[in-house]
């Protein structure tokens, strides 16, 4: 298995700019990384044209030592804004990612049947142009129950996958965190979705809450075996459906203080140091490294 | 300030408490906080036993040997107020202040005892008559015994913030008797971290140090595990900011005490028979890898605020 990482949000904290945040990654010992379309850089590569960026982003992989394996769109509802998607597709195929996590569209108070509906249509469409860019289009479990999503399990994902009928250009990303959320059973949902899952996003968490009022206390991204998520069910999971894709490490972890103190206007404390931070991936590459030495998966 | 850690992850994966300071050493920690919490919770203790004092000349000699000094303790664990416990607990906590004053530990830290349907008034005294009934050992002593803020709004207790602490604190009334704040319980009140530290003030002598991510709004009987997480600090909501910025303005003079109980030994989704699945716990490696980066962010916080004491 390929083992790659995700540049977690914390590092453009640091004013670094891409190559330089790359050139972490890689000196944590990383050799692929997880390129993120997400909406810190939104303003810049969206105004782009995607090819150019995508080549720059491509010369920026190159520069730091790190190859591209995956990437990611996220922090988009496809359903209002499924132009800034398309652009993403374009953009990967430049930068030479062979697969894509792209986000399911929804409304408010979608019915399941509208919500299949059309995030098929939205998929066909996405499906053309990821055809053009040669790169492979993943979903994932989404949502928790308090966004309009129907895609919270393995039939789910597997019912719209049937429906599309492109096994060859879409597939699953599992991500474990996203499962843990959800509180379902890991090692039910890799025995269903099988051969589909191409990748996976490795973080953890202390499951979903009961109540709609802390729902940034979900998805914690911290480094896998950090919360309650069942590793060894992932692992077996993976095992015996002989998965052999990429294991994606994404997480947001240490976290970068949001909230300004009224006693302390300077917070210095709000970031922890570039050093710090740069051990805790490489401890994070270990557990990684460590997860898969035990199921013999290296 | 010092840097010292309490039991912590390590110890549990060990289970050896003289391995436990060998390894928390090569970390970078040079202090501890004494676990008589875990060790002391029956009659059987080895503590408890005649020969307890030896155990504890010993145990001092072994630590100096090692290179590591305890600054704190945790008493025994138990609910003070529950039916039965009372006068055990007493006796416990008693020869627990008796090993740290062997030991050379100058503060003891203990939670209040709290039972559902106690009202405030009852809760109250009770706890001065339990902290009174230790006064006695403390001066002999010479240890001081520390309140930790425990509990929740839906918790039978009434030492949530440091209002109510100071209250018990000043009722109780004496020299050897202060407050230890747990940054992580506060945190569970959504309280603020900086105006506790100042009100609690010169009364504040203990710190426990640990970071989550705030209060639910569920009861905890139901997912109390997800909340009081103990995290190592600047990982969880907790502005360690507003807690250094309290402690240079109070001259706090304490330990800056550590209590992480991360990665966690055994997730709670296993079952008993499960324990020997390759990723139940993490290694001893990966775990030390990782404490030596908390020493790390200790070592950080303190000499942002220019309160490091090696």
């Amino acid at each position: 298995m390929k083992l790659s990482a995700a540049a977690g949000p914390i590092w453009r904290e640091y004013g670094l700019n891409e190559t330089q945040i790359f050139t972490i990654l890689a000196e944590c010992g990383f050799a692929y990384a997880d390129y993120d379309f997400c909406p810190a850089n939104l303003n810049a590569w969206l105004s782009a044209d995607p090819v150019i960026w995508g080549r720059q982003v491509r010369s920026s992989l190159s520069d730091a030592g790190i190859k591209p394996l995956l990437a990611h769109v996220s922090g988009f509802n496809p359903f209002s804004d499924e132009r800034t998607v398309e652009k993403a597709i374009i953009c990967a195929g430049e930068l030479g990612a062979e697969n894509l996590v792209i986000p399911l569209a929804y409304a408010p108070d979608n019915t399941r049947r509208e919500y299949e509906d059309c995030n098929l249509r939205y998929l066909e469409r996405m499906l053309s142009t990821a055809e053009k860019a040669d790169v492979v289009l993943l979903i994932e479990h989404s949502g928790s129950w308090l966004l309009p999503h129907y895609t919270h399990h393995a039939l789910e994902l597997n019912r719209m996958m049937e429906r599309l009928a492109r096994p060859e250009r879409l597939k699953i990303n599992l991500n474990v965190g996203h499962m843990g959320i959800a509180e379902i059973k890991p090692y039910t949902e890799i025995k269903l979705l099988g051969e589909s899952i191409r990748s996976v996003d490795l973080s953890d968490n202390f499951g979903g809450m009961p109540l709609a009022v802390r729902p940034e206390r979900e998805e914690l991204g911290l480094a896998p075996m950090m919360g309650y998520i069942d590793y060894d069910r992932v692992m077996q999971g993976l095992s015996d459906v002989s998965y052999d894709g990429c294991f994606n490490l994404r997480m947001n972890m240490p976290r970068v203080f949001e909230k300004a103190s009224p006693y302390h206007s300077k917070s210095p404390l709000r970031l922890m140091p570039s050093e710090l931070t740069k051990r805790l991936y490489i401890w994070s590459r270990h557990i990684t490294e460590h997860m898969l030495a035990s199921y013999g998966c290296v | 300030m010092k840097i010292s850690i309490a039991r912590s992850s390590v110890w549990t994966l060990l289970g050896d408490e003289f391995e436990f300071y060998r390894h928390i050493r090569e970390c970078g920690f040079r202090y501890v906080d004494y676990d008589l919490f875990s060790t002391m919770s029956s009659d059987d203790a080895p503590y408890m036993q005649d020969d307890w004092e030896k155990r504890a000349c010993d145990t001092r000699e072994k630590m100096e040997k090692l290179g590591v000094r305890a600054l704190i303790a945790h008493a025994p664990s138990g609910e003070p107020a529950a039916p039965g416990m009372t006068e055990k607990l007493i006796r416990h906590t008693i020869r627990a202040i008796e090993v740290c004053a062997v030991l050379g530990v100058e503060n003891i830290v203990y939670h209040p005892g709290g039972q559902m349907g106690m009202s405030r008034k009852e809760y109250m005294g009770f706890n001065i008559s339990y902290a009174r009934a230790l006064v006695p050992a403390l001066e002999k002593c010479g240890i001081t015994l520390l309140l930790e803020n425990v509990g929740r709004w839906d918790e039978a207790f009434y030492c949530h913030d440091a209002d109510e602490m100071l209250e018990l604190i000043c009722a109780v009334d004496h020299p050897l008797y202060h407050a230890c704040l747990d940054t992580g319980h506060l945190s569970l009140q959504d309280a603020n971290q900086y105006e506790t530290v100042m009100k609690l003030g010169a009364h504040l002598r203990g710190l426990h140090i640990q970071d989550n991510f705030g209060s639910l709004p569920v009861a905890s009987t139901n997912r109390m595990w997800r909340q009081d997480l103990h995290l190592p600090p600047l990982m969880g909501c907790v502005d360690f900011d507003e807690i250094m910025l309290g402690l240079k303005q109070t001259g706090y003079a304490g330990a800056f005490n550590l209590e992480p109980e991360s990665p966690r030994c055994g997730c709670l989704l296993y079952d008993d028979n499960e324990k020997g699945l390759p990723l139940h716990h993490m290694t001893l490696e990966l775990t030390l890898e990782y404490y030596s980066c908390i020493y790390d962010i200790a070592k950080h916080i303190l000499r942002t605020y220019d309160a490091l004491e090696e």
